[in-house]
């Protein structure tokens, strides 16, 4: 099943790590959002969630979903 | 699969400086693993073929006997520990200890790994004064190797895989065995299905210790009281993380605490059902911790969230309250909050492959 793992970008490394290691190297898609992501205002959050939607819209552009 | 072999050629200080370069050091002087210090490790252990435990995550590395005889060999540990090692190891791999969690968490949780049964006398382990500070081999290189195979075999290296945001001292080194013979109450594995004359470990994936200070209580229920204010304390995961059998929390009785406690005719039982009807706060409370808006909480208590008087409990489970009792001279004791996230599991001691 395709997956988009959404991550702040302090985790961005961790995330690549495992799914490295989870999956055996295959390319990983991670639509990254600035960290931190807790105790921010909603209109901080909105953004960053926009920023995320934009990484959705293209990754979805791009997959094969069958 | 055979750990990997290097012939390294130098003194000892060049030595180090290869483990530290290679990051397989928690940062102080190893013992190198020659081939002969891996096996005296293993026969120790009566280990005859180099199996795997499981797979230790995050990395998703095979935990390999040989490759934990290592890491046993660079911590110092003596070749009679390594059965200990090896114990605590199959308990971390255990399903409800959620080792992936423990090791990639930003949360400062440590693996504090108990030692029960005879053994703990054997190998001298300290149970008494001083038990969770510096001093003795046993204690410091058990809990040295436990955290140099979650680093060197689970790849939780700080600031990669192990996000911890601060970390904690206990990551160095967390092992610890009751004070047996100042214990009012049998010690703790029997409460696990285990015999006294029984070998065994238990992993509880927790924070470092809160003191309690009370030399003043001369009755169980105002000691416990104090217990139960600093397991109260809001900044615990294990207000908001709260799913049935992932949620505990360890009490380290200092003996004349126990002794007090036992001295009104309390049972251990009794102990985790009084801390866990007293140790509660209110939703007024709890609605302005610093995870509220994330809790993962069961509908039962989302179903009350509303009501500001209704009251939880730090844990879901009496059971779920670890009382263990340690410590020499003095009345401090120690409340061990755990991760939210994490079960405490006991294993047997048993043969490997002999």
């Amino acid at each position: 099943m395709p997956t988009l793992t959404i991550c702040t970008t302090s985790f961005l490394p961790l995330a690549q790590l495992q799914f490295d290691t989870l999956t055996g190297g295959t390319p990983c898609a991670i639509a990254p959002i600035s960290h931190p992501f807790g105790g921010i205002t909603e209109e901080e959050l909105s953004a960053r969630i926009e920023s995320a939607w934009k990484g959705l819209e293209t990754w979805l552009a791009q997959v094969d979903v069958g | 699969m055979l750990a990997d072999r290097y012939e390294l050629t130098g003194d000892l200080e060049t030595v180090q400086a290869w483990f530290e370069e290679h990051g397989l050091s928690d940062g102080l002087p190893i013992v190198p693993p020659t081939e002969e210090r891996v096996a005296a490790m293993l026969a120790a252990a009566g280990i005859v073929d180099d199996v795997s435990l499981g797979v230790m995550l995050p990395a998703a590395n095979d935990a390999m006997l040989e490759k934990i005889a290592a890491n046993a060999v660079m911590a110092g540990c003596k070749p009679r520990y390594f059965p200990i090692v090896v114990a605590a190891v199959r308990a971390l791999l255990e399903s409800p200890f959620n080792l992936y969690g423990v090791q990639a968490t930003t949360h400062p949780v440590a693996p504090l790994v108990v030692v029960h049964g005879p053994i703990a006398r054997e190998i001298g382990m300290n149970g008494g004064a001083g038990v969770f500070g510096p001093g003795f081999s046993a204690n410091a290189t058990i809990g040295r190797a436990i955290r140099l195979i979650l680093m060197n075999v689970g790849g939780a290296y700080p600031g990669e895989r192990d996000r911890a945001t601060q970390g904690s001292p206990a990551k160095y080194a967390y092992a610890i065995c009751e004070n047996v013979a100042e214990s009012p109450w049998p010690e703790f594995h029997t409460t696990r299905g285990f015999d006294a004359s029984d070998n065994a470990v238990t992993v509880f994936g927790g924070e470092a210790t809160h003191n309690v200070n009370d030399h003043e209580s001369t009755s169980a229920t105002r000691l416990l009281t104090v217990v139960a204010d600093v397991m109260r304390t809001l900044g615990h995961n294990t207000w908001y993380l709260t799913q049935s059998g992932c949620n505990d929390c360890a009490i380290v009785f200092c003996p004349e605490h126990a002794a007090l406690i036992a001295a009104d005719g309390w049972t251990r039982k009794d102990v985790q059902r009084y801390l866990f009807q007293h140790a509660v706060r209110p939703i007024r409370d709890l609605s302005k911790g610093g995870m509220w808006a994330m809790r993962d909480w069961p509908a039962w208590m989302n179903a009350q969230a509303a009501d500001d008087d209704a009251t939880f409990p730090c844990v879901r489970d009496p059971d779920d309250i670890i009382v263990l009792v340690a410590g020499g001279a003095g009345k401090h004791s120690s409340v061990i909050p755990g991760f939210g996230a994490s079960h405490f599991v006991t294993v047997g001691m048993e043969p490997q492959n002999s």
